[in-house]
């Protein structure tokens, strides 16, 4: 594919597409609107501000670090998944826990719906515009596939976000800790596949197939709350 | 609660293990020496003499006009060189150049502090140079 549509695809997928299904979702509904904006807090605030600072801080400034990246690359993909899963579910469970009162369904989709949304836009959204700005020679196809992956990790989002919220609803620690043992696992073994040399199209499939176990596990919360609520009706 | 803390631990315990065991024994003064050789190379831009340093497989792979187009931008911000700050060495088997050394170095230049990580065979030949 020619590098300008790709680069307008990829931007749809990345920018208007989060957009358009909390617009969608939320409905004018303010209380809505507050738990996306939270969803993409929690990105903001524990990976761009914290996380990837303090990353790129080790990476520059500790050569314990630099020379344990080198010389211990699995340890090291390791050290990167748990990190990410502890700031990014342990934000979530924080912001959760504090600042949003209604745990639905439809509350936990639309903060993971915010919180992928803001990851893609900042990740990928971003550096679309500048190509679509300022281009430089890249591979349409490539383009495509980081756009794909945003989609992959946007539901891989609300899934952990459904988790967490779970597990704040009802006051029990498994939900949490599904959501970070999960997180930490998809990280891992992508960085693993990424280090080993296996092509993209190994990795993508590998995130693609994932995002299918997580969404499996999306449509069985929806259909336990709407088989709740159906009892509750009847009763 | 308490089994996730001693899990915690037990993997913090391995981590480290993992981390400080060296792949075998080497000189590491004479190591970090031999780094800060090539970062003086490296300060008065001769690359031919740091491409002479590089083990002859590697020389394949770099010529002296790539190292000058990658290294000479970088030297031109540093400035002045000031003082090597912190130096480390460890030993690591790599899968393509073998038993090597690695070496990190921070030295600090008028304007910033580079980071070098400069690697090594056994006979102290360049199989690696990393600036940030």
């Amino acid at each position: 594919m020619p590098q300008l549509p790709a680069l307008v695809v990829t931007l749809l997928l990345t920018v208007a597409l989060p957009f358009s299904v909390i617009a969608f979702m939320a409905r004018g509904d303010k209380a809505a609107i507050k738990t996306a904006l939270l969803g993409g807090a929690t990105f903001f605030v524990f990976q761009y501000l914290l996380r990837i600072p303090l990353i790129r801080l080790l990476s520059s400034q500790s050569l314990s670090f630099i020379l344990f990246s080198q010389t211990q690359p699995v340890l090291y993909a390791l050290v990167l998944s748990l990190s990410a899963a502890l700031f990014e579910e342990g934000g979530r469970y924080l912001v959760m826990r504090r600042l949003v009162r209604r745990y639905a369904f439809r509350d936990g989709f639309i903060f993971g719906v915010g919180h992928g949304g803001i990851e893609s836009f900042l990740l990928v959204g971003l550096p679309t515009l500048a190509l679509i700005i300022s281009p430089m020679e890249l591979s349409g196809a490539l383009v495509l596939i980081s756009a794909a992956e945003r989609v992959f990790a946007m539901v891989i989002h609300v899934a952990f976000s459904l988790m967490v919220m779970q597990s704040v609803k009802n006051r029990r620690i498994f939900g949490l800790l599904a959501a970070f043992a999960l997180h930490t696992l998809v990280n891992f073994i992508t960085q693993i596949l990424q280090v080993s040399g296996y092509p993209v199209y190994v990795v993508e499939l590998f995130i693609l197939g994932f995002m299918f176990f997580m969404l499996g596990y999306i449509i069985y919360i929806r259909m336990k709350e709407t088989d709740k609520m159906k009892k509750e009706d009847a009763a | 609660m308490k089994k996730a803390a001693a899990a915690l631990l037990c993997a913090a315990l391995l981590l480290t293990a993992a981390c400080s065991s060296q792949a075998f024994e080497f000189d590491e003064d004479a190591a970090v020496s031999a780094a800060k050789d090539v970062i003086d190379l490296v300060y008065v831009l001769d690359f031919d003499a740091i491409y002479g340093l590089f083990r002859e497989d590697v020389r394949e792979l770099v010529t002296a006009e790539s190292l000058e187009a990658a290294i000479a931008p970088i030297m031109d911000q540093s400035g002045a060189f000031v003082e090597h700050k912190k130096a480390q060495a460890v030993a690591h088997n790599d899968k393509q150049f073998g038993e090597i050394i690695i070496v990190g170095v921070q030295t600090k230049y008028e304007n910033e502090t580079l980071t070098y990580t400069i690697s090594f065979d056994r006979d102290f030949n360049l199989v690696g140079l990393y600036i940030q």
